[in-house]
């Protein structure tokens, strides 16, 4: 009986949280477009056919849902146990380096060919994410600002040897930065004709529901849940919390490397230097968003792969430009980052402690 | 090789990490009471690239480079302010605060510069900017002439609001006070200070050294701004302030460090080594710097406390 209550207020804590972000954003995005001298609902629609209306267009949604899923996942795994990796942006461009060149310097039939590519692909950004959790540990050196600027040296590091093994001119442009296509063997399979939704998003479905299966039912699950809630307690009860540590990195480094390895033999067909917009960050508020739930992630995956598709085509359709997603996207995480639990139990407090003195007056 | 080391030591070099360090000392000269009082903020990357578009707008709007700067100021506040009240009292968490912020000041400044100056990627707007003071008692000294003459306004005043930061920070009670929540923020509550109070001051005043330093950013010797243009100067302002643990001095040191090799990206362009390399400098840096004062940890090495 009490429990169903509790569950009943979070509940309702919940639905407040989800409703108010969404209401201020609807109402944030409104002025913002209006001010660009645009209709919202013009906007909301051209996004809505963009995301939706062909199954070209359904495609290119469920293109940008493989990686958000993947990256999602990665941040997932890291800050469900309070491991701030931030550097998913970097072990993205070198799981996406990896595979490019393991898609065209290695000859393997068809199907095994894109799998080996996403496992080299995955522990370029495994062993990329090994560097701050080294720091971490050994020196304790905070992966906060480890990750942060190793992001930049990772998209630097990576051009820099792409360019060297191409033999490109030192002052190349930026954006003819890129390896040699991948071979016809390493693509993965295409799902529906004509957009880039391939098997990619097979693949991102396999890793998640696993990820949820772990945490579900495995002991491993448990412990990786509990650093992230209570370190002291996990450290009391047997857990090696350094081992832990560090396999949470690496896990996430393998998932974020796989992302940027799907994106390079499944979209690009090769390593394009800063291909990955922000790609990166999206892994951290799908997860936030989600509130870190497996489950949470695919749905909010859809949802921001939809934005992704969607904006596109409201780009092409209408005065905006496509960044104003992005804004948007971004200050609905602010809004679900704000703790809603704890104003709501403020407020109660209040109500109680002013009851209590208003029954002592009479 | 010797073409190298020659331009490491050529006043050139000198002279552009002087004038790159600006941005970082701005920041710090605020920041470093952040970083005492214990608030880590990665948002300062989005304070400065958002106030460095603020700036170059008020600029282009007045035509006045003070009024561009105070724009940058104002919105660096207002930046702290909503920062402030999600991490202070709606308890949000700071870092995913902080990335929020970093990506709105992606999307904001991009989204504005299509929607107001109608280009992508940069622009080069007819706005006014800070431009070099020559300094007639500087300019027979040989070296000294080639490094700290033909500087701006903001480049000079940089080291003197590092100087008052430093003041503030020891020889007032605010600072005393500041320094006291930084060594043990429970002790200090129980002595009658309310740090909520001391964070607060040191967030809005980070909000407007962020904001002047995003006014240097582009509005120094040319009056710009392109996508992505601080390029991680905010993360470099949170390590500087870390490696020197909130001592204005130790952190300006520390951030001349780092706009030392920045400053090198410059002078080793027109060498045949990659581009790509030299402007990883600065990162590297960083994380050397970190490593190396970081390095007497490893007696504890593989204790993880949260």
């Amino acid at each position: 009986m009490n429990k169903t209550t509790k569950l009943g207020e979070e509940f309702k804590i919940n639905l407040i949280k989800y409703s108010f972000s969404l209401f201020a954003v609807l109402l944030i995005g409104s002025l913002l477009i209006m001010a660009q001298g645009e209709n919202p609902i013009t906007a909301v629609s051209s996004i809505f056919v963009g995301a939706f209306g062909s199954k070209v267009n359904f495609g290119n949604t469920l293109h940008w849902m493989a990686p958000c899923m993947l990256v999602g996942t990665a941040a997932l795994i890291a800050f469900r146990s309070g491991v701030m990796n931030l550097g998913l942006e970097g072990q993205i461009y070198f799981g996406a380096l990896a595979a490019g060149l393991a898609g065209y310097m290695v000859e393997l039939p068809p199907i095994i060919h894109p799998l080996f590519c996403i496992v080299v692909g995955g522990i370029a950004g495994m062993l990329w994410a090994l560097l701050p959790a080294i720091l971490r540990l050994f020196f304790n050196i905070s992966e906060v600002i480890s990750t942060l600027i190793l992001n930049y040296i990772a998209i630097l590091l990576a051009e820099l040897f792409t360019i060297l093994l191409m033999k490109f001119e030192k002052n190349m442009s930026v954006t003819n930065i890129a390896t040699t296509k991948i071979l016809d063997s390493a693509r993965l399979l295409v799902l529906i004709k004509g957009t880039n939704a391939t098997s990619a998003l097979i693949i991102a479905a396999v890793i998640l529901v696993v990820v949820y299966l772990v945490y579900k039912y495995t002991v491993v699950g448990y412990e990786l849940k509990q650093v992230g809630q209570n370190l002291k307690f996990a450290k009391i009860g047997g857990v090696n919390a350094s081992r832990v540590f560090i396999s949470i990195f690496l896990i996430s480094g393998f998932i974020a490397g796989i992302c940027g390895a799907t994106e390079t033999i499944g979209v690009n067909y090769k390593f394009i230097s800063r291909f990955s917009a922000n790609l990166g960050w999206d892994g951290v508020m799908i997860t936030r968003v989600a509130a870190n739930s497996p489950g949470g992630v695919a749905v909010v995956s859809f949802i921001w792969a939809a934005f992704k598709a969607g904006a596109m085509h409201m780009e092409r359709n209408t005065v905006l430009n496509r960044y104003v997603i992005n804004l948007l996207q971004a200050i609905f995480v602010l809004f679900i980052s704000i703790d809603y639990k704890m104003l709501y139990t403020n407020y109660k407090e209040r109500k109680f402690i002013k009851s209590q003195s208003l029954k002592e007056r009479d | 090789m010797t073409e190298y080391l020659k331009a490491m030591i050529n006043p050139v070099t000198f002279s552009a990490a002087f004038r790159l360090g600006t941005p970082l000392l701005i920041g710090l000269s605020g920041y470093c009471f952040s970083n005492k009082v214990g608030i880590l903020n990665i948002a300062l990357e989005s304070f400065m690239m958002i106030s460095a578009f603020f700036s170059l707008l008020g600029s282009y709007l007045f035509l006045n480079q003070y009024i561009g700067a105070l724009f940058g100021i104002l919105s660096g506040i207002v930046l702290s302010i909503i920062y402030g009240i999600l991490v202070f009292h709606l308890g949000a968490n700071g870092l995913i605060t902080g990335v929020g912020f970093n990506l709105s000041g992606w999307g904001l400044t991009t989204m504005l510069l299509v929607a107001i100056f109608k280009t992508r990627g940069a622009a080069n707007v007819d706005a006014s900017y800070f431009a070099s003071i020559d300094i007639p008692f500087l300019r027979n000294i040989p070296f000294i002439s080639d490094v700290f003459n033909n500087q701006t306004i903001l480049v000079y005043i940089s080291p003197m609001l590092i100087l008052i930061s430093y003041f503030v920070m020891y020889k007032t009670p605010f600072g005393l006070r500041a320094r006291g929540i930084g060594l043990n923020s429970k002790a200090a509550e129980t002595a009658g200070i309310r740090v909520i109070r001391y964070q607060w001051v040191s967030m809005i005043v980070s909000g407007a050294t962020m904001g002047l330093s995003g006014a240097f950013i582009s509005l120094n010797t040319i009056a710009l701004f392109s996508e992505n243009m601080t390029s991680g100067r905010g993360f470099l302002v949170l390590a500087s302030a870390m490696v020197g643990k909130g001592n204005p001095i130790i952190s300006m040191l520390v951030a001349y460090v780092f706009s030392y090799f920045e400053a090198l990206t410059f002078t080793w362009s027109s060498f045949p080594i990659n581009t790509q390399l030299i402007q990883m400098l600065p990162y590297v840096a960083v994380l050397i710097v970190l490593f190396v004062t970081n390095f007497k940890n490893i007696k504890n090495a593989g204790d993880i406390d949260q």
